[in-house]
């Protein structure tokens, strides 16, 4: 039994339910002996983290849910705490209410920020799957319940036919961070990567250009292609940041070729002009 | 509570109202106050010197204690009646004054029926533009969830690409836009022209249709190519006004002429700007020229769900229209007075006020207010007669009965309510509301209300144009907390003191006797008792067993061979019963009106391009609906607060609104993400946190409407608001000459640093 949770960004628009129904189940609201009540503001045990990429005018907005990720190798377990942050049996960690007080040294040592220190009580707070509800039979923490797209599951990823495992199964979901190395028991379907995208348009009628063929090369010699809409747009989602990428752009006779682009991160490059022979390009 | 300054006997203070603290008296004391300063001003002035003040949306839950309801009984059969307020049409404005003259649906302000345009679009759009719409931010917060949310999944899922039009970056732009075109808000309509313009030049309009189904188009063709006016309306000359440039708009229309395209909006937005007629005439349109009704090409507003045969409007809820408590039979209000209430601050300090509109409240009881002489046509009540304040025979207002509601955060410019509310020519204010709002704290006497939460009730509501219509019960969850009393019980208490108890009741002798009352006038008993639904709690009504969608609004239009033969519902409203690129009535009521024409124009808005105030005021401002609160319902809960682009934390602690502002003009100001900034013009300053980001373009500002008022010092003479009220800020400049709507975009500020930081 292995308690973890999916989150699919793809589905999510922001409407910060899953943040507040969190707060309406622990605010005020001692859940013994997995948790103490929260403080009305400050603790997000389920905080939505809102990302803007890019630039005018190519701005995308998501939002990453973000719970206690319950890893598998979890910083805050790895000292000798006394018992105060624990794993249970079925995967879950509790910081324990009682035990945890007085350890404000704590929430620091998770990097994804899911540990909270309670400034009148002391004691450590976080996300606990809402144990408490599941243990009395819900299927599905409140955060889970009041999104509105079914972004949010929870369930046993030891178990191959849990919806958890099947949505870990279609190889698009992933931790959040892996570089932090804590083996996170939350995954997500549609993280943002970095785009690449820009507009073609032709210097003789000035107009943009429909249909060209957009060809992308980076660094390793990888390469991809798309076609322009019918507002010369191009955009390639989903690509590694920090490595350099070259684009050749054709229609019919013209062809233009991109310098080396660092992808330092998102980026529009604007219009393109597409000319009837070869020419570098900022 | 009565305001510490304020004697009945002698000294009112008025001036310190909003300034001076409240004292507990006891409920004996503030009935009988209340209705002796009632009984008082309606002696030495009569009825109509008593104002009845309420909000668009009391959010009170329950058609018993509805605002209005319990207390406009109390003032027909008590008082003899009272001046009572007119709503704009609000958040339709463009519509209401464009979309009508243009296409009728006077009845739903100015837009069609818009049923099951979300099936049309799944099947048959290839596009979908939202010019100016957040449906995100528009639809949940009003109209019953986010059922929006998965509409919009399912057309993504089918590849139809959505085109944003807006200055912003909004909420729905920046999670489903294949394309954001940037424009400066208030210039939509010359970006609508140069669409226009393409198609004529280019010869990609519906020919036939535009010939057949509608009347005026060589008069719109003269104005768009230059005939006329000699400016060719050229995506060329559009570009230097919205900072689209040609080859986008071009590219717009093409794409929008070669495939079905839907248009999508909801509410709000450009609508609300000035001469937003204008641009919701424009739309029309356009959609016109591509053959509206054609399959895939129409009006998408609200969720364009299909709707549900079984249900019928009852008597129940706001936003199912008609009866509550207000319109009971024998509480019918004598008074043929009222005032057009966004001009209330006007309406006290400088009267008379005229104005042009009838607006929501008769659009939903179908009665015309009751100044309107018998017979009158409704377009013309409508559209074309002057209304005014005050009426000949009757008192100005010299009390005021407020019902809640914080028309200080919702309407414009409205620093001028601070001082129409401190005026001496107002002797009484009292105030029901179960929130210490800052706007009730205007007041001489302040009535606790409950909350929807300590008393019984029933209520309706529904999402989708009725597919989930509900009809409530809703019993009490706890005892009302404190001293407060549910609104029938206020005024039955006040019916008591002024002796008509008795007739205020009837035969009603507790709350569930008009619970009862009310059930019996919907459809439930068809369904079940009133005990199993008291027990069950609702009733959703059910679909009918054979279900088949409604077709979508104007394919009857489209596939008729004469438009003008159409039955019922379905033949337009308009002198041609077809879409009138010329506008008759206008041309008929308003031939020489240069700010609405009978041919649809651009207008610059007249801060945008006032050169004095572009120096002084560099930035232009606009101020839509929030995703976040509902008006200023729920803009002070707390676990809202924590959401980083609608407020963020000062250094103080508190929580500012957040005024999105581009990195460009951040820079030059020296401003940083989350810094505390003043905005501000010849009207106010208002406080904020700077959101600093690429999701609004350079050269504008946008903060939501409706955050609450809270001065930072009520006893300076200048008004410095920490709440993030834009409505300070904002002019109160109507529509236009003859369309008193409000408009809340396009003004201009100044952003800088706040000093104390």
């Amino acid at each position: 039994m292995k308690y973890g949770m999916v989150i699919d960004i793809s589905k999510c628009v922001g409407c910060y339910n899953c943040q507040i129904a969190c707060k309406d189940e622990f605010v005020e609201n001692d859940w013994p002996p997995y948790s103490a009540s929260q403080p009305d503001i400050g603790q997000l045990w389920m905080r939505v983290d809102e990302v803007v990429r890019g630039s005018i005018p190519r701005v995308k907005v998501s939002y990453i849910p973000t719970p206690c990720m319950h890893c598998g190798n979890a910083p805050c377990m790895s000292s000798d705490n006394g018992g105060a942050i624990y794993r249970r049996p079925d995967g879950i960690i509790i910081a324990d209410p009682t035990k945890s007080a007085g350890q404000t040294e704590q929430p620091t040592c998770c990097p994804y920020g899911a540990l909270y220190s309670n400034e009148n009580t002391q004691v450590v707070q976080k996300c606990t799957f809402c144990v408490h509800l599941v243990e009395s039979g819900y299927k599905q923490p409140r955060c889970a319940e009041a999104c509105p797209v079914s972004s949010i599951t929870l369930g046993d990823l030891d178990d191959p036919n849990s919806e958890v495992s099947k949505l870990v199964a279609c190889g698009d979901a992933k931790p959040l961070h892996p570089e932090y190395g804590t083996n996170p028991h939350v995954y997500y379907i549609g993280l943002p990567k970095t785009f690449l995208a820009g507009s073609v348009t032709s210097t003789a009628t000035g107009d943009y250009i429909k249909d060209a063929l957009v060809e992308l090369a980076d660094d390793r010699g990888t390469t991809k292609s798309v076609k322009t809409n019918g507002f010369g747009d191009f955009e390639f989602e989903d690509l590694d940041p920090n490595r350099t990428y070259k684009l050749t752009i054709s229609k019919d006779a013209m062809i233009t070729t991109t310098r080396s682009i660092l992808l330092d991160k998102d980026k529009h490059l604007g219009d393109i002009e597409l000319k009837p022979q070869t020419v570098e390009q900022q | 509570m009565k305001r510490v300054d304020f004697d009945p006997n002698g000294n009112r203070h008025p001036e310190n109202r909003g300034k001076s603290e409240f004292v507990r008296i006891s409920w004996e004391e503030a009935l009988t106050l209340t209705s002796n300063e009632l009984k008082r001003v309606k002696n030495k002035y009569g009825p109509s010197g008593i104002y009845l003040s309420f909000p668009a949306h009391w959010q009170h839950g329950g058609e018993i204690h509805e605002d209005k309801g319990p207390c406009n009984r109390l003032l027909c059969l008590g008082l003899g009646g009272y001046t009572s307020n007119l709503a704009n049409a609000d958040s339709w404005e463009g519509w209401y004054y464009g979309g009508a003259p243009t296409w009728g649906f006077l009845r739903s302000c100015g837009i069609h029926g818009r049923s099951n345009s979300l099936q049309d679009t799944l099947e048959n759009s290839k596009m979908v533009v939202a010019w100016s719409s957040d449906p995100l931010s528009t639809r949940v917060t009003t109209s019953g969830g986010y059922d929006v949310a998965t509409y919009l999944h399912w057309v993504k899922k089918r590849s139809i690409p959505f085109v944003f039009i807006s200055p912003d970056v909004n909420y729905t732009c920046g999670r489903f836009a294949d394309k954001w075109i940037p424009i400066l808000a208030g210039t939509d309509s010359a970006l609508a022209l140069a669409i226009a313009y393409t198609w004529i030049r280019e010869g990609t309009y519906d020919k036939d249709y535009v010939a057949n189904k509608t009347v005026g188009f060589d008069a719109w063709k003269n104005y768009v190519i230059g005939i006329s006016d000699g400016v060719p309306k050229a995506p060329e000359w559009a570009e230097p006004i919205t900072g689209v440039k040609a080859a986008v708009a071009r590219a717009l229309a093409r794409e929008w002429a070669s495939k079905p395209t839907m248009l999508l909006f909801h509410y709000g937005g450009a609508c609300r700007s000035p001469y937003a007629h204008e641009w919701c005439r424009m739309m029309i349109l356009l959609q016109a020229m591509q053959g509206m009704g054609k399959p895939g090409v129409n009006i998408w507003s609200g969720t364009g769900a299909p709707l549900n045969p079984n249900f019928k409007h009852t008597p129940i809820g706001a936003e199912t229209s008609i009866p509550n408590l207000a319109v009971t039979k024998k509480a019918k209000n004598p008074v043929h007075q009222m005032i057009w209430r966004l001009f209330l601050a006007d309406a006290i300090l400088n009267p008379p006020i005229t104005w042009y509109g009838l607006a929501l409240m008769s659009l939903r009881t179908g009665v015309l207010p009751n100044f309107v002489p018998p017979g009158t046509d409704w377009y013309e009540a409508h559209l074309r007669m002057p209304w005014s304040y005050p009426q000949p025979g009757e008192s100005e207002i010299h009390a005021i009965y407020r019902l809640g509601g914080s028309q200080m955060a919702t309407w414009c410019e409205t620093g001028k309510l601070v001082r129409a509310y401190r005026s001496p020519k107002i002797e009484f204010i009292v105030t029901v509301d179960y929130w210490w709002s800052s706007e009730s704290r205007f007041s001489d006497v302040i009535l606790p209300a409950t909350t929807t939460f300590e008393r019984d009730d029933i209520s309706g509501w529904m999402t989708s144009q009725g597919a989930y219509s509900i009809v409530n019960y809703n019993p009490k969850c706890i005892e009302p907390l404190g001293e407060s009393k549910a609104d029938l019980d206020i005024e039955l208490a006040l019916a008591d003191k002024l002796g008509i108890l008795e007739e205020y009741r009837e035969d009603n002798k507790t709350t569930d006797g008009w619970i009862k009352k009310f059930w019996l006038m919907t459809n439930v008993p068809k369904y079940m008792t009133y005990e199993e639904w008291k027990r069950k709690g609702y009733l959703v009504h059910p679909f009918p067993d054979k279900f088949s969608p409604s077709v979508p609004m104007f394919r009857d239009y489209y596939q008729a061979e004469d438009v003008t033969k159409l039955k019922g519902g379905l033949l337009l409203e308009t002198p041609s019963h077809k879409i009138e690129f010329e506008s008759q009535l206008l041309k008929k009521w308003f031939p020489n009106d240069e700010e609405r024409p009978p041919v649809p124009h651009y207008i610059p808005p007249p801060e945008t391009v006032d050169p004095l105030l572009s120096s002084k005021y560099p930035l232009i401002m606009m101020t839509p609906h929030s995703q976040y609160r509902m008006h200023t319902i729920s803009s002070e809960v707390s676990w809202l607060k924590e959401i980083p682009s609608y407020k963020m934390k000062g250094a103080d602690g508190y929580f500012y609104e957040c005024l999105w502002i581009h990195p460009k003009d951040a820079a030059i100001r020296g401003i940083k993400n989350g810094n505390i900034i003043k905005a501000w013009n010849d009207r106010a300053t208002v406080l904020f946190a700077a959101y600093v980001t690429e999701r609004i373009i350079p050269g504008m500002v946008r903060a939501c409407e409706s955050a609450r008022y809270d001065p930072v010092d009520q006893h300076a003479p200048d008004i410095v608001d920490r709440g993030g009220c834009v409505a300070l800020l904002c002019s109160d400049r109507p529509t236009s000459k003859h369309a008193s709507g409000m408009s809340v975009n396009c003004f201009r500020v100044q952003v800088a640093k706040w000093k104390d930081q």
